[in-house]
């Protein structure tokens, strides 16, 4: 950096790493991940293995970390382990819905008329539904696994993605590339996957990011309720579920599960806020103080 | 210290990853600006004008890195987000910019918005706030202020607009207004009315100006003093004289075509798209409120290698009519004839591969290309068969290196990517080439080599050439002939060698902007100070221009005059035209 130069303007460098939102962020998500990738490496040991009688529910110690549950099984390993589930049920919930919901806006910001009016009808249907009611219902009404609640998940995360895609699209088509586009007379399918969804990407990706918080935050709370992931599976949810009548006597067994699901939560909301301001360009509006 | 600001060795760079990496935008700029004192800064577009006044304001983007002293009443602006430089940004420098549309909020009303920032500045309530609005407005000379107050923006014209957030950058009462481009975005009338508006408000305020702008001609009209902006600094300094009368200048472009240069014999070939009775706009149209449609009633002929101007202002219906022709928008009535079939009755892949034959070159070069696509990539594309030998040969057709395929539109200037536009329209191989505004987005020195490469491409290629414009010198200088829009409809429609005394009113008061239009017989206009005056709105069946036409006549406001041949191949609507001269 050069002599005199403002500090506060220069955020140069790695404009990236210096945001103060997207730094944390990454460093949270990248750590859970590598985190659930490595599981069976970094966790201290099995995560099902069982203690001896003296082992059950022990205090947080230097042989148990985190202490240790009911059964003696080792807190901390069964926290490592059920990053896995959280990610990959954050994850893959929000890829359905991030891809049912563009291929709805798209299909509603760029076709005629009355494909619009049929599919945002259809989604205000879905929308005056309470999620959480229907997500239970269907997870009631069936045998409770994993891939279930994934499913169920993406199936009812869909609409806001819809929403806000053919918002984007609506906006996108009256520009002139658009325009330019139809005019070299490429096809619809053409104009909507070259030109407009191109153009919708960082919209799209922010609004993936956003949601994943939220998903693994349903997805905890379908375990607690124990209609999410099944024994042997690790869940954070599940952890806690488990650990709710001993709040006082073992209170390391809600606790940690508990706050591995805030930093979750937290870190992906920091990166998908800071993504935001740097991709979306309505969002670049730091330095000014209106 | 008199100085109200003074900036030394202003430097200001982007380092690090992305696009403008390592480039330095400005290298050493000065400037001092004393307290009333009207400044322009002249520089071609992509010099760092609008970075520097970012860099006055303390709003660079981020990652740039900024050297140097700004002064502001000899206090020196450290941190741009610290008290000092943000009370300077509230109470002392006002910014207007060059587009008023997004500059204002489209879900306020203009009032709402005015008020708002009298009432951050001085704390009133917020009735009181709105009072200060309306008179804000009405110094900024808005008819009407006070109904004006509750119009969304949307509902205003581009000066109308302009002039808010010139009211709107009065409510904090600053010592220095910068304008960046200001009235880059209007027409050649609202353009001056505009200019004088600011003279007005500066004197009366007793306020500094910083007026930016590419255009030189203007600064005469506005400044005392001249900067001029090139490689990063700021480098002549010229004492003018008082400002002088205003006075639009002469365009290069706009000479006499006396030797007919430009001029082919008329009447061999058959047009290539004929339009006739096309009524066209969006939404539903000839309502009870608004009977006219903002396109009702044209008839086009458009004709192989030549090139037929279109005039108007904004919202005469000129894009409406140039998106109803290339069929980005159905008319609502009438026929139009493509190489002898009906354009409007095809559908799906015949209207795909038909419709090549229109293109459009869009005002906006920035708009019009796709941010994501490489340059390259899109030609391709366009060209349809991905073949990118054909698109490094259209790049070398519209005088761009071949090395340009592998850019993304944000890496060319405006010229370039116009050029990068029109190798687009080329690559279809049209028939008809519809250019709406082509050099209204660029400075100077590109608008007229991109005129001059249009021309040739026309000639070459014998293409049809629709060009649109509120310019009389452009158009005069490329087209053989001429129809002018106003209301929707053709007011009149002349060869550019026929020089009459007899024009249509509207004609005369646009041309009137521009003096060096109009020729010796039609100055008469001039001298006997005619113009344009708005008495009542436009009535709603007769000719759009009574209610503000000098010559009108009582049957004006009730019947739609015919469009007559007054002489040959010289249509006119109106029958007073030419009464009242010498
Ligand atoms: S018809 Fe009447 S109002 Fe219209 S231009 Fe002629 S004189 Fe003016």
């Amino acid at each position: 950096m050069k002599p005199g130069t403002s500090s506060d303007l220069s955020t140069s460098g790695d404009r990236w790493w210096t945001d103060p939102r997207l730094r944390p962020g990454l460093v949270i998500t990248l750590g859970l991940g590598l985190l659930a990738l490595l599981a069976p490496v970094i966790a201290p040991g099995d995560p099902a293995a069982l203690g001896s009688a003296a082992d059950r529910l022990a205090a947080p110690s230097g042989s148990h970390l985190l202490g240790t549950d009911l059964l003696g099984r080792d807190v901390l390993s069964r926290l490592v382990h059920g990053s896995r589930v959280s990610l990959l049920v954050g994850w893959v919930s929000v890829l359905v819905a991030v891809l049912l919901g563009t291929a709805v806006g798209l299909a509603a910001g760029m076709g005629p008329r009355w494909v619009d009016r049929f599919l945002m009808n259809t989604t205000d249907v879905f929308l005056a539904f309470p999620r959480i009611f229907l997500i239970l219902l269907l997870v009631s009404l069936t045998t409770p696994s994993l891939l279930l609640v994934m499913t169920v998940l993406g199936l009812t995360g869909w609409m806001g993605v819809a929403r806000l895609v053919r918002a984007e699209a609506l906006s996108l088509r009256e520009r002139d590339f658009v325009a330019a586009a139809r005019g070299l007379g490429l096809s619809s399918w053409r104009v909507a996957t070259g030109h407009v969804l191109p153009n919708l990407l960082p919209t799209i990706i922010v609004a993936a990011t956003l949601r994943v918080g939220s998903a693994i935050l349903a997805e905890s709370f379908l375990s607690f309720l124990g209609l999410g992931a099944q024994e042997p599976t690790v869940s954070w949810g599940s952890m806690i579920q488990q650990g709710r009548g001993y709040l006082l006597d073992g209170w390391w067994l809600a606790t940690f599960p508990g706050l591995a699901i805030a930093l979750t939560v937290l870190g992906y909301n920091l990166l998908g806020e800071g993504l935001r301001r740097r991709l979306d360009p309505r969002g670049g509006r730091e330095g000014r103080d209106e | 210290m008199s100085d109200l600001l003074r900036v030394e060795n202003l430097r200001v760079s982007f380092p690090g990853p992305g696009p403008e990496s390592g480039t330095k935008i400005l290298t050493g700029a000065d400037l001092v600006i004393g307290p009333g004192e009207a400044i322009a800064l002249v520089g071609p577009s992509g010099c760092g004008k609008s970075l520097l006044t970012r860099a006055l304001l303390g709003l660079l983007p981020d990652g740039a890195d900024w050297t140097g002293t700004i002064r502001w009443r000899g206090e020196q602006l450290r941190d741009p987000r610290g008290r000092n430089w943000r009370k300077v940004r509230g109470e002392g420098m006002a910014l207007v910019l060059q587009e008023p549309q997004t500059s204002l909020n489209p879900v306020l009303s203009v009032g709402d918005q005015i008020a708002e920032t009298v009432r951050v500045h001085s704390g009133v309530s917020r009735s009181e706030a709105r009072g200060r609005a309306v008179s804000l407005l009405a110094e900024m000379l808005v008819p009407d202020p006070s109904e004006k107050a509750d119009c969304y923006p949307h509902q205003l014209s581009g000066g109308m607009r302009q002039r808010v957030l010139l009211a709107a950058a009065m409510a904090c009462d600053p010592d220095l207004l910068i304008a960046d481009e200001p009235t880059t975005a209007l027409d050649v009338t609202v353009q001056r009315e505009i200019l004088a508006l600011i003279n007005r408000v500066r004197r009366d305020r007793g306020m500094a100006l910083l007026f930016i702008t590419h255009d030189a001609e203007l600064v005469p009209l506005v400044a005392t003093r001249r900067a001029e902006m090139s490689g990063g600094r700021i480098i002549t300094h010229n004492h003018l004289d008082r400002p002088a009368v205003l006075n639009a200048a002469d365009d290069s472009l706009s000479r006499e075509p006396s030797g007919g240069a430009f001029i082919r014999p008329a009447g061999e070939k058959s047009p290539v798209l004929k339009a006739r009775g096309l009524v066209a706009g969006y939404g539903p149209v000839r309502t009870a409120a608004c009977p006219r449609a903002p396109v009702d009633g044209v008839d086009i002929d458009l004709i192989p290698g030549r090139a037929l101007g279109l005039a108007g202002e904004s919202g005469c219906g000129k894009t409406t009519l140039a998106r109803a022709l290339s069929r980005h928008l159905i008319p609502v009535e009438g026929t139009i004839e493509l190489e002898g079939e009906d354009f409007l009755s095809f559908r799906g892949s015949r209207l795909q591969a038909r419709r090549r034959r229109v293109q459009m070159l869009f005002q906006d070069p920035a708009g019009s290309l796709n941010p994501r696509q490489v340059v390259g990539r899109a030609l391709s594309e366009a060209v349809g068969n991905n073949d990118p030998v054909r698109a490094a040969d259209l790049l070398t057709e519209v005088g761009l290196f071949r090395e340009l395929a592998s850019r993304y539109p944000h890496e060319l200037s405006g010229g370039q990517r116009q050029r990068v536009s029109l190798a687009r329209c080329l690559a279809a191989d049209p028939g008809v080439l519809i250019a709406d505004e082509p050099t209204s987005a660029l400075d100077m020195g590109s608008r007229n080599r991109i005129l001059s490469l249009l021309m040739r491409t026309m000639e070459r290629r014998g293409l049809a050439l629709l060009l649109i414009s509120h310019d009389f010198g452009v158009l005069h200088a490329i087209c053989d002939r001429v129809d002018v829009m106003y209301g929707g409809v053709v007011v009149e429609s002349y060869r550019v060698v026929e020089r009459s005394r007899n024009r249509h009113p509207y004609t005369l008061s646009m041309m009137a902007a521009a003096p060096a239009s109009l020729n010796r017989g039609q100055r008469w206009w001039l001298d006997a100070g005619k113009g344009l005056q708005k008495r009542s709105g436009p009535s709603p069946a007769g000719c759009p221009l009574a209610g503000q036409c000098p010559l009108q006549k009582p049957h004006c406001i009730n019947e739609l005059p015919p469009l007559v041949e007054v002489a040959e191949g010289h249509f006119l609507r109106c029958p007073e035209a030419g009464e009242g001269g010498p």
